[in-house]
């Protein structure tokens, strides 16, 4: 028997093989048989099979030429052939081209004398032997390649069949594959480039694989098989063909043949499959995938000698000017002395220098001044801050789980201080990455590096996933990415469902590797118990685990015993009650002598023993409100001590492995969790692996706490071990890539063949080798890289050749100029303005969000904190993170993915970054406390001012013609100021629906903006409560209130403008405070309904009294005026008397009695409500009512001079 | 670069010398082009993407050809949030109505198969126009426009979950963390408009949608193709003018313009030494944009430029309904025109979300079907017909590809024995497996294509995962679903991901 064994994957042209099936075959080749061998097959087969073909795409007509039998069935029109009667064949009329119906091959005409050999042949009876069928084709077209992630898995091995039967053979190829290739090739067949749900029907083993409901067949079962559930229609799910069911006699033969075993006679061995999916069954070549560049071990270069060796400071300058003397380049020179130190201040710490930094280095003139900023900068806590960003952005660290509910991770920010503390104290890499990965592993396990393993915990994680299963195996899918391309740079996470396409990973590699992390516990809504699968308490021992118990053993009984108390006083009541209410009749009878009741009372007395005592109902209701509510707590308090309790013990969100034998791994067909394929072991990663050998791991039973199963301790051993590939090669070139921008591979994630290769492959590995060398101490590597005369370049990019030659400065020829970090931008603007606070480390600093980001949320606001405003901000590392809701200052600025583990940020330039650096509120704020400063440290005048403002910003004086800039620029703003800034102005900061709590936690003055001094702001009214939010009732509220004086008879006019978008806006007069909302008379203008109305509110409900159309236009001046005397109230808009109130009012009403005292206040919401020329008359006295002082017009143009020195490029970038 | 013009510092109002400078700092280019020097520097830091529609590092949003050529060059995505139900409005199924109340063995939610009650639906359906498609008496102005639509009543998706089948409608993946399909089409085409966003956003006054801004992230890819919110009140776009609570609040147009002058002349005296450097040019343009959107954003909002009529037809002076969840035609409305404006204006892709918040905010109709569509149906009814009327007199409707629909369908029983969910009678949960939506416009070919089973409860014939109604949306829109990729962790990726996708070919004309 002929198979396949021999073709190689390179063969791409149509392969059709005459092959003697069965041995008993007889074998006679007539005269006729060898003109259709010679003859007529191969025009059949090059100008009909596309169409006819049993492996056709798609079958036109519903004929397959494919054997004598097909022939004679023909298709829609008929029989294609009549044996011995040309002309009255289909077959033969069709290539004649005489019908214009029927002309085939429809393109193109066949020649003559392949007309008169088919003609030939059917006069001779059209003889087809039946070993001369078309078997397989595979595509010729270079360009059909399958795409990334379209390949296949390997198959399964599929057992062989045995040789097949000569009836069985004609079975299959007369009956099964005729119908398999009308019915199911269409979109299941072998050809295509694309198969419906991954069934490739290409043979035995195709269908022993299966698509991605798994296999489908099993030989010898038709009731198991899928295919037979499919073509039977019971399963609505799978009705295949899903158009027209098959006949009962089609079934029938599929059902058969699945029951014969299925057998396919050309498919006896895997790799005729294999021929099919370009050779990849065969597994990646390991031996010689360990020579691509990354996966080589680190050999330890020798440093180059060099032309210059004056520029050498330490073998990274020998290995970048080796390159650059080859191209014939010179690089720039040293950076001046000011820019190195801005420079290291950026890289170490993320922060800009003082000028008195600036200074002291540069009047250094010890010749380790160098070395000693260094050393000094990375002994500074800022250092952690900033490199642990760095870290927590390839870790995909956030603090919630995303998702619809988006809870919150508690303790999430312990990861986080445990990163910036392991970078400050310098741990070594490879305890860095046994810690996250093993950290309760390891026989020196720590509080901390149990706190370490959080890396496993801090992903996205759906808590109502669709599929369980599926779920499970895509959180450790997560957690495998983040250790291949974290840890080890590899893009392992693309094997999940097939071998990898491009690098030499097996799929195999992948189940492997996800075999160590198996079985860790999955992520579950955080308790505090002993048996959480996500919290941990960090110190377990003996006596903090007994008196966490005992605590909650006290606290349940403390509850239990008020509760008790409660539930007593209500019984008493209630037993109290019920003697009060027990009429005279039963007094008396009580009363009475047993002996001496009448028969009804001694009916009475029974009926009163037989209520009973005092049911829970009976005992709530004799409780008060306020009482019954405790109960209710009690109960739940108690139901949350048993179930979570958190105590004084110290919780970190941590690793929990499940007890007993790790779980069993399979291969899953296509990566799906219902598709398991042959069991793994736990395996390292065979092409990072010295050899087949090596990637064994040496397991243990269970690691030293006896609670796991070491298996992460092996994994994370194998990472860190010196003979690992990647590990060290990785870590050095995230450091390089923030110290100059780019790294030496470009793709810090990806080593493999889809990355870029290193720019220095040399320097690459000497340093990998020199940070093992070195103890795996970062900050030795710090310290090299800025002693480097490379890193101490000039950014400049002047030079001509260079420019010429290497534009893309890939050879290192000088730095790069590089805008700073989201983060570094927000730090770097609180630390000039000198509000950067120095508060570090716990759970995070919620930045008040703007409304209009709120309002992207389904609960606006849910799972935010309003933090109370100090006037001083932490870095933004400690700003919470909550993957749904990111500031929108850091967000805008590319702070990237919170999902996905991020190698290196983008860095974009739009022009809602200008918008939100020049309008948003928080720059504002910040460039007055600028301002402020700056007056503080440089007095009123302009020059003075201007050049501190310089010298904080930038760490240097501006020169004269920065100086006349500024100036320019500020006496400009002063001219303009004096004008304006005067106005009141009220805005809502809140979208109108929002979450309960969040509300909850908000005063008036949260939630409406306006001016401070003097007024109190309430929260209006909140109503139409669903699904945890909340509506702001537009007719009650919030109301600011001028805080006196209180009057009855006033007046108050203005000029009003209402922005676009402005829904309420409203002067109050005789307003009270009434809870959250108040009472008083209002003026109300509503742009939406173009009305003016006189409402009087009073115990929270509005009454309108009167009401006019009116015209009420954007951004337009209006006069209003409201009075009120005694019971009479009177409203002006516009026009005469609007604001002297000498003209007829527009709107007039009695409110007889409603309310008689009060304060001045002001209404708006939507949009920005302004008031001018407010004058207010209280029982006669005139008040003028101002904004707050926005300052002088001075102070107001050094604030926004501020602001623009923010927006610098100088500002935002690092030479 | 060529040495920029040494300026009088003083002369800071010289808009030419401004130009003329941003111009030389990009090479030459003047005009438009001039504002497409918003690059990025170090975008594709993961790699460059692949395949001719590869946008250039240098220029993010600048317009790129298609694959292959089509009229569409913009789309609106009408995403009704929540999960219509498709058997009250468009897809008909006669013997669900008549087996009212019947029981009917049914899995839900990946439960095992429960007894449920069979909830008939309550509406009645006519045919229309010369297709005889058939809809629904819930949307009776809509209805008069069936013959512009290609109703595909066979698409299922993969989760029942609102949060991850929201983010798949939005980006494929049912995990966050990957682009939009706003994101994938403006990768894909750039904009053709540099004053507004190219990806904008609308939301339900009632709230965003569930995971919020996840839903138009772009994902690894960068920020530039991030959608936009876009506020139909006030100032559509965040920080679009100094905020209030600063002590810009008195700013005007005329001052704004003086500090981005000054910042705009310190900012060349910072590049005149740093040659070589083509992201500092443009950070300039970025700030001459930002000033031109002030104008430009607010003037899309500005609808007293339309017609008396025209604001009528799309409900702008319709009331708000008697629910106390409802908040009236006009909010939609609005949106809509504020959107068809946007088209007008080279916006490539507007996303507006009907229904916010939770359950009957939405058009998840656990609590009662009919009071759902009671709630939302007029919301839409009147503003997408009016839409639909406008883009046709337009004729931008040849050029416009509009989708309608929403993250899944729901089931034709009722919500009595709920799996975990809210127990109401006259419910429907939610039901991925067979759902309807509808396209219209540039490319298609109106139509009813596939079919659900009798009752509705699953797509059976002509079966679509939306993964290929992505792809189909791609192909109108003249991207190759298959070509367009973009380079992350170590993959092409694609909006329909690694699997084997076929084109809803019906629906393409």
């Amino acid at each position: 028997m002929v198979t396949f064994r021999g073709l190689s994957a390179a063969l791409a042209t149509t392969v059709v093989v005459a092959v003697s099936l069965a041995a008993g075959l007889p074998r006679v080749d007539t005269e006729a048989e060898a003109l259709f061998r010679e003859q007529v097959f191969p025009v059949l087969q090059a100008n009909c099979f596309k169409c006819h073909g049993p492996l056709a795409a798609r079958i036109r007509s519903g004929l397959v030429l494919n054997g004598r039998d097909l022939l004679l069935r023909g298709g829609d029109r008929g029989p294609a052939v009549v044996p011995g009667d040309p002309e009255t064949s289909l077959l033969v009329t069709a290539i004649r081209r005489t019908d214009p119906d029927l002309s085939m091959p429809p393109k193109q005409a066949l020649p003559a004398e392949a007309v008169a050999a088919i003609e030939r042949w059917v006069e001779l009876g059209a003889p087809w032997p039946a070993d001369l069928i078309e078997t397989r084709r595979r595509s010729d077209d270079p360009d059909e390649t399958p795409a990334v992630g379209d390949s296949e898995t390997a198959p399964l091995a599929g057992d062989a069949p045995e040789p097949l039967d000569h009836d069985v053979l004609l079975f299959f190829e007369n009956e099964v594959r005729p119908l398999l290739a009308q019915n199911c090739f269409e979109c299941h067949g072998p050809e295509l480039d694309k198969v419906k749900s991954g069934l490739r029907m290409s043979g035995r083993a195709a269908l022993l694989r299966g698509g991605e409901r798994g296999p489908a067949i099993v030989p010898g079962a038709p009731e198991d098989s899928r295919l037979i559930e499919a073509v039977r229609w019971t399963d609505a799910d799978l009705s295949m063909p899903p158009d027209d069911k098959l006949s009962a006699e089609e079934i029938e033969t599929l059902t058969r043949w699945v029951g014969l075993g299925a057998p396919w006679p050309e498919d006896g061995s895997g790799e005729a499959v294999a021929a099919d999916d370009d050779g990849e069954a065969q597994g990646p070549d390991i031996a010689a995938g360990r020579e691509w560049w990354s996966f080589r071990p680190v050999v330890r270069p020798e440093p180059p000698s060099v032309a210059a060796a004056d520029r050498v400071a330490n073998p990274i300058d020998a290995f970048v000017l080796a390159r650059l003397e080859e191209q014939g380049l010179q690089p720039n020179p040293r950076a001046d002395r000011a820019t190195l130190v801005r420079r290291a201040f950026f890289d170490l710490l993320g922060l800009p220098p003082t000028a008195a930094d600036v200074a002291s280095f540069v009047n250094d003139e010890l010749p380790d001044a160098w070395p000693r900023l260094i050393d000094s900068l990375l002994a500074r806590p800022e250092y952690g801050e900033r490199w642990g960003r760095h870290w927590l952005d390839v870790v995909r660290w956030a603090q919630t789980d995303g998702y619809e509910r988006d809870a919150e991770k508690p303790f999430a920010w312990r990861y986080r201080d445990w990163v910036i503390d392991a970078l400050n104290r310098d741990m070594r890499y490879d305890r860095f990455v046994l810690e996250q990965l093993a950290g309760d592993e390891l026989p020196d396990a720590t509080a901390g590096s149990i706190t370490a393993t959080g890396i496993y915990r801090i992903g996205v994680w759906d808590s109502e996933p669709d599929d369980i299963e599926q779920a499970t195996f895509d959180e450790l899918d997560d957690q495998l990415r983040v250790i291949a391309e974290g840890f080890m740079g590899v893009t392992l996470g693309c094997a999940r469902c097939h071998d990898h396409k491009f690098d030499p990973f097996a799929q195999e590699d992948y189940y492997s590797t996800l075999a160590f992390l198996n079985n860790v516990r999955r992520y579950a809504t955080p308790r505090f118990s002993r048996d959480s699968a996500t919290l941990r308490m960090l110190d377990s021992s003996r006596e903090t685990v007994q008196a966490w118990e005992q605590d909650r053993t006290r606290r349940i009984a403390a509850c239990s015993e008020e509760l008790k108390q409660l539930m007593t006083l209500g019984r008493q009541r209630a037993a109290q009650s019920r003697r009060d209410a027990q009429s005279a009749d039963v007094r008396e009878a009580q009363a009475t002598a047993e002996d001496r009741r009448t028969p009804e009372q001694a009916e009475l007395i029974a009926a009163a023993v037989h209520a009973g005592p005092p049911t829970d109902r009976d005992i709530m209701e004799a409780l008060s409100h306020d009482e019954g509510r405790r109960v209710a707590d009690l109960k739940l308090q108690i139901e949350e001590l048993h179930k979570s309790f958190e105590g004084n013990a110290t919780w970190a969100l941590a690793v929990q492995e499940a007890r007993g034998a790790a779980p069993d791994t399979h291969v899953l067909i296509r990566g799906r969790a219902s598709a398991p394929a042959q069991s793994v072991e736990p395996r390292f990663v065979q092409v990072l692996s010295a050899s087949d050998e090596a990637a064994r791991p040496v397991l243990t039973e269970a690691a030293p706490n006896g609670r796991s199963s070491g298996r992460r301790l092996a994994l994370a051993q194998w990472i860190v071990s010196p003979q690992h590939p990647t590990t060290a090669r990785v870590m050095v070139n995230r450091i390089w890539q923030h110290h100059f921008g780019r790294g030496l591979v470009a793709t810090p994630n990806d080593f493999g063949h889809t990355g870029t290769p290193p720019t220095h492959p040399e320097l690459l590995d000497w340093l990998a080798s020199e940070f093992v060398q070195r103890g795996w101490s970062l900050k030795a590597m710090h310290r090299l890289i800025l002693t480097s005369n490379t890193w101490c370049m000039s950014s400049r990019a002047e030079d001509a050749a260079c420019l010429e030659r290497d534009p893309d400065n890939t050879l290192l020829w000088r730095q790069s100029l590089r805008r700073i970090e989201a983060e570094a931008v927000r730090d770097s603007v609180l630390a000039v303005a000198g509000t950067l606070s120095d508060e570090r480390g716990g759970r995070g600093f919620f930045p008040r969000l703007s409304r209009e980001a709120l309002a992207g949320g389904s609960r606006p606001g849910q799972g935010w904190e309003m933090q109370p405003d100090t006037g001083r901000e932490p870095r933004s590392v400690y700003c919470f993170v909550k993957r749904s809701l990111l500031p929108t200052l850091l967000e805008v600025l590319d702070y990237g993915n919170t999902s996905l583990p991020v190698g290196a940020r983008s860095i974009t330039t739009l022009a809602s970054q200008a918008l939100i650096l020049l309008n948003s509120e928080f720059m504002g704020e910040q460039a007055a406390a600028f301002a402020a400063r700056v007056q503080r440290e440089a007095g009123d005048d302009p020059d003075a001012q201007i050049t501190r403002a310089f010298e904080l910003a930038l760490a240097r004086t501006p020169d004269e013609a920065e100086l006349g800039i500024a100036r320019d620029l500020f006496r400009r703003e002063v001219a303009d100021f004096a004008t304006t800034g005067r106005d009141l102005v009220f805005r809502a900061r809140l979208p109108s629906r929002v979450d309960t709590a969040f509300l909850q936690q908000l005063s008036g003055a949260d939630l409406l903006f306006g001016p401070r001094d003097g007024w109190t702001y309430l929260r209006g009214s909140w109503g139409n409560s669903y699904n945890s939010t909340l509506e702001l009732d537009r007719a009650a509220g919030p109301v600011a209130l001028r805080a006196e004086p209180a009057f009855g008879d006033g007046s108050v006019s203005a000029r009003v403008s209402l922005r676009a978008g402005c829904e309420v806006a409203a002067l109050v007069l005789r307003g009270a405070v009434d809870g959250d909302t108040f009472s008083g008379v209002e003026a109300v203008l509503d742009p939406r309904a173009g009305q003016l109305r006189l409402v009087v509110q009073a115990d929270g409900v509005p009454t309108v009294l009167a009401e006019a159309p009116v015209e009420l236009l954007p951004e337009t001046w209006h006069e209003l005026r409201l009075q009120v005397a005694g019971p009479r109230l009177s409203v002006w808009l516009d026009g005469q008397g609007a604001l002297d109130g000498e003209g007829a009012p527009l709107l007039e009403a009695t409110a007889e009695g409603a309310v008689s005292q009060g304060l001045f206040g002001v209404r708006a919401w939507g949009e920005t409500l302004r008031l001018a020329d407010v004058h207010l008359v209280a029982d006669g006295t005139p008040l003028s009512l101002q904004a707050d002082d926005p300052g002088t017009p001075e102070q107001i143009a050094l604030q926004s001079l501020c602001l623009m020195l923010f927006n610098l490029d100088e500002f935002l970038y690092v030479d | 670069m060529t040495s920029p013009p040494q300026q009088d510092p003083r002369n800071d109002g010289n808009e030419l010398s401004r130009r003329a400078f941003l111009a030389r700092a990009g090479g030459g280019v003047t005009g438009l082009s001039l504002l497409s020097m918003l690059g990025a520097a170090g975008m594709f830091a993961e790699g460059a993407a692949a395949g001719p529609c590869a946008p250039g590092p240098d220029d993010p949003l600048a317009p790129r050809a298609t694959h292959f050529p089509v009229k569409a060059k913009r789309c609106i995505f009408l995403f009704m949030f929540g999960g219509p139900s498709q058997m009250d409005l468009f897809d008909y199924k006669p013997e669900l109505q008549k087996r009212h109340g019947q029981t009917v063995e049914l899995d839900r939610r990946r439960h095992t198969p429960v007894l449920s009650r069979i909830l008939g639906s309550q509406r009645h359906f006519a045919q229309y126009g010369e297709s005889g498609q058939w809809c629904s008496d819930a949307l009776p102005l809509l209805s008069q426009h069936m013959d512009k639509l290609a109703v595909i009543k066979s698409l299922y998706t993969d989760s029942f979950a609102h949060g991850s089948a929201v983010l798949q409608m939005n980006s494929g993946q049912i995990i966050q963390g990957h682009p939009a399909l706003g994101s994938w089409l403006t990768y894909g085409r750039g904009t053709e408009n540099r004053n507004l966003p190219a990806f904008v956003v609308m939301h339900d006054p009632r709230g965003g949608p569930i995971s919020g801004a996840v839903n138009w992230a772009s994902g690894y890819m960068p920020a530039a193709y991030q959608g936009t919110l876009f506020r139909s009140a006030g100032d559509p776009l965040l920080d679009m003018s100094p905020a209030p609570m600063s002590f810009r609040a008195g700013m005007t147009r005329a001052m704004q313009r003086e500090q981005i002058d000054a910042l705009d002349a310190l900012n060349r005296r910072h590049a005149a030494t740093r040659p070589g450097y083509s992201e500092l040019a443009a950070r300039m343009g970025s700030y001459e944009l930002a000033y031109q959107m002030q104008e430009t954003a607010p003037e899309a909002l500005d609808l007293s430029q339309e017609t008396e009529a025209t604001r009528e037809m799309y409900a702008l002076n319709d009331p708000v309904g008697p629910h106390r969840l409802a908040v009236g035609p006009a909010v939609f409305g609005r949106q809509c025109l504020i959107a068809r404006r946007l088209l007008e204006r080279g916006v490539r892709f507007v996303q507006i979300y009907h229904g916010g918040g939770h359950q009957q905010q939405t058009w998840d109709a656990h609590q009662g079907v009919e009071e759902n569509l009671g709630i939302h149906c007029p919301e839409i009814d009147k503003p997408i017909s009016a839409l639909l009327t406008d883009l046709q007199r337009t004729g931008l409707l040849d050029e416009t590809l509009v989708i309608w629909g929403g993250e899944f369908g729901r089931m034709p029983v009722s919500q009595q024995e709920g799996a975990g969910q809210v127990e109401c009678a006259s419910g429907r949960d939610h039901n991925p497996k067979g759902f309807t939506m509808w396209l219209a416009g540039a490319g298609v070919r109106p139509g009813s294509y596939g079919a659900t089973d009798e009752i509705g409860a699953e797509a059976v014939e002509g079966r679509h995962h939306i993964r290929e109604l992505h792809a189909t949306i791609l192909h109108l829109m003249g991207l190759d679903y298959h070509k367009l990729t973009y380079r992350y962790g170590g993959l092409d990726r694609r909006l329909t991901g690694p699997a084997e996708v076929e084109l809803i070919r019906e629906v393409i004309a």
